[in-house]
């Protein structure tokens, strides 16, 4: 059984917002399953349904076994949440919140060694309201660690912590994991989900436009490279020129510095070989593409604004680059079908 | 049982609210303030006791106009807040239906005004018996429970319009509107008038006084005095409907339209809120 089954799931708000469509994915048990996204993709959404806070509109999801939408709240019981955009209670104190959590679970915990595991045990007897974010996300979690739940749900869990604070909580995520408990992990930071997720889907309006292990979106990263050229003259027709070149998958052209995101290594001699003919370049930077630029391939994000939008996408008679500029803001509708497009090739 | 859960963890966040210990003190202190200014009435009146009961009935008004009043405050943020806040993420994550938080919040509410009543209570039974001549038991009895349940009722409509919006200004709008139409506006035109106007003047049936009466007492204030009659004539002023008078306008009815005004507020709030979407 499956602790996370999620099956053709779909949710419209009043007004005809849709935040998701059509989604399917299911985490295996025992696993770290990254949840990524922009801001806006659905994810919390998602995570609402998947918690009971909102019904969806269609599809069905099922955790730990029970249909969310039926008696869902004993199964809370083994489920551990830390939520996004919460506020505590401020006028109880953090031991208080963990004895109130303690109890409504049923759990034999004890406050103090909860506050200890979350390093906030000199904190246990102040109240809530003087807390600075971190120490309210690190008490958040330690709510969600009470029971030993078999489900982890935490949504954007390191914000708000400082470094040291993302690295314990990193290592109390591995070691629960280590113990057999399902972790589920959003952000929208995807160096984040890299460090200790084993799976990864990724979510862009509304649909699910990537799911695979984080080995192989690390293959796609390897075969995909950037270079940067900053020129003395941009020559009229250059972007157009270079992104019908073989091997090359996107052009971006910002003041005078070109951007161009190719399959291999070698194609980027290509690159700058053909720009020399044509400009003079005062500066290469080359480096490989960084996992942020692959997780915004998926999600059809434009990084840098700019005008810089998926030139050819490496299939053939790309005849469409004219609409370099303009077709950025009407990419946004099939931004998933151009990002799922160039996922396939990117892995091809 | 969730709901005692609910309701353990509220009352300890509730009763550090310096809003509602604000809201109680102005209730207590007025109460405690009109024992005082009140005690040289009582020799207007026949005999000692009749004056100290017409005093009791005096406390009893002034919680029917503050008591709504305190009681909203208390209890109109207790979902609503949570979920402006967004602090229901942590309430509807664990095992708590939403029967429970709605049951839970009711509970501890209730317990805060209650205990609110019982302080003005005591002011009372101490000025009773410091500054005036006889302490009627009964009706000082009488007068505490009516004014509790009152407070519980009112509690309950808080709770219900709570649960049924999504933000505080929507909680407090709602509230604002309940107090000015069951409190004020009934001080100028009773219901049963209201009634009888559209049913005579508009729709043009003949007059029915029963049915007038019965809507005047749907109203929790007129319904409370009711139940006292059936307790203590002697703090309930007014005439007695008549013996053949239908069920539903004898006092003995009245417990079930408190009743109703307990539990029609939860349900509907209940109701909205076991569909609605927190997020």
């Amino acid at each position: 059984m499956s602790p996370l089954e999620v099956n053709s799931l779909r949710k419209e708000f009043a007004g005809g917002v849709l935040a998701v469509d059509d989604l399917s994915f299911s985490v295996d048990e025992g696993e770290i399953f990254g949840f990524l996204g922009p801001n806006g993709a659905g994810k919390s959404t998602t995570i609402n349904i998947l918690l009971g806070y909102v019904a969806p509109t269609a599809g069905r999801a099922t955790v730990l076994g029970q249909d969310v939408s039926g008696e869902f709240a004993p199964t809370r019981k083994r489920i551990g949440v830390l939520p996004d955009g919460y506020s505590l209670y401020d006028r109880l104190t953090a031991r208080e919140h963990l004895e109130w959590v303690i109890r409504t679970k049923d759990a034999a915990d004890d406050p103090h060694t909860i506050l200890e595991r979350v390093g906030i045990a000199d904190a246990a007897d102040r109240r809530a309201g003087g807390f600075s974010k971190g120490m309210c996300q690190r008490l958040a979690f330690g709510m969600a660690l009470v029971g030993d739940p078999d489900l982890l749900v935490l949504d954007e869990p390191s914000s708000g912590l400082d470094p040291t604070g993302v690295q314990e909580l990193r290592a109390i995520i591995q070691e629960l994991a280590a113990d057999g408990t399902t972790v589920f992990f959003s952000s929208h930071v995807l160096s984040e989900v890299e460090a200790v997720c084993d799976r990864v889907a990724i979510m862009s309006g509304g649909r699910l436009v990537a799911l695979d292990n984080i080995e192989a979106l690390r293959d796609d990263l390897e075969q995909s490279s950037q270079i940067r050229l900053v020129l003395e003259s941009v020559p009229e027709s250059i972007t157009a020129d270079l992104a019908q070149r073989p091997a090359i998958e996107t052009v971006a052209l910002e003041g005078s510095e070109l951007r161009v995101d190719c399959h291999d290594a070698a194609a980027k001699v290509d690159v700058v070989r053909h720009v020399d003919e044509r400009a003079s370049v005062a500066d290469i930077i080359s480096e490989p593409a960084s996992m942020e630029e692959l997780f915004n391939r998926y999600t059809g994000d434009v990084p840098d604004g700019g005008g810089s939008g998926d030139v050819g996408s490496g299939s053939g008679g790309s005849g469409d680059v004219g609409g370099s500029g303009g077709g950025g803001s009407g990419a946004t509708d099939d931004g998933t079908g151009d990002g799922r497009q160039s996922s396939t090739e990117v892995s091809v | 049982m969730s709901a005692l859960d609910v309701a353990r963890k509220d009352f300890l966040d509730a009763r550090r609210s310096k809003i509602v210990w604000l809201a109680v003190a102005i209730y207590v202190g007025f109460v405690g303030f009109f024992m005082f200014i009140q005690r040289s009435q009582v020799r207007f009146h026949d005999t000692a006791r009749e004056g100290v009961v017409s005093v009791l009935a005096g406390v009893a008004t002034i919680g029917s106009l503050l008591i709504p009043v305190v009681a909203l405050v208390v209890a109109y943020l207790a979902i609503a807040g949570e979920r402006e806040t967004g602090s229901i993420a942590f309430l509807l994550g664990l095992p708590n239906t939403r029967r429970d938080v709605v049951v839970g919040k009711f509970l501890s509410r209730s317990a805060v005004i209650v205990l609110g009543v019982a302080c003005a209570s005591l002011v009372v039974a101490v000025s009773l018996l410091a500054l005036y001549p006889v302490f009627p038991v009964g009706t000082y009895l009488a007068t505490v429970g009516m004014v509790a349940l009152y407070a519980v009722i009112y509690v309950a409509i808080a709770i219900g319009i709570s649960a049924s919006v999504a933000s505080k200004a929507r909680a407090a709008a709602a509230g604002f509107g309940v107090y000015v139409t069951l409190n004020v506006f009934t001080l100028f035109v009773s219901a049963g008038y209201l009634v009888r106007r559209i049913h005579v003047d508009v729709l043009g049936f003949a007059e029915a006084p029963m049915l007038y009466r019965f809507v005047s007492q749907l109203l929790p204030s007129e319904a409370l005095f009711q139940i006292t009659r059936t307790i203590d004539v002697d703090i309930a002023a007014g005439s007695l409907p008549p013996a053949d008078a239908p069920f539903y306008v004898q006092p003995e009815f009245a417990p079930v339209v408190l009743c109703a005004w307990i539990v029609a507020p939860l349900a509907i709030g209940y109701v909205r809120f076991k569909s609605a979407d927190v997020s």
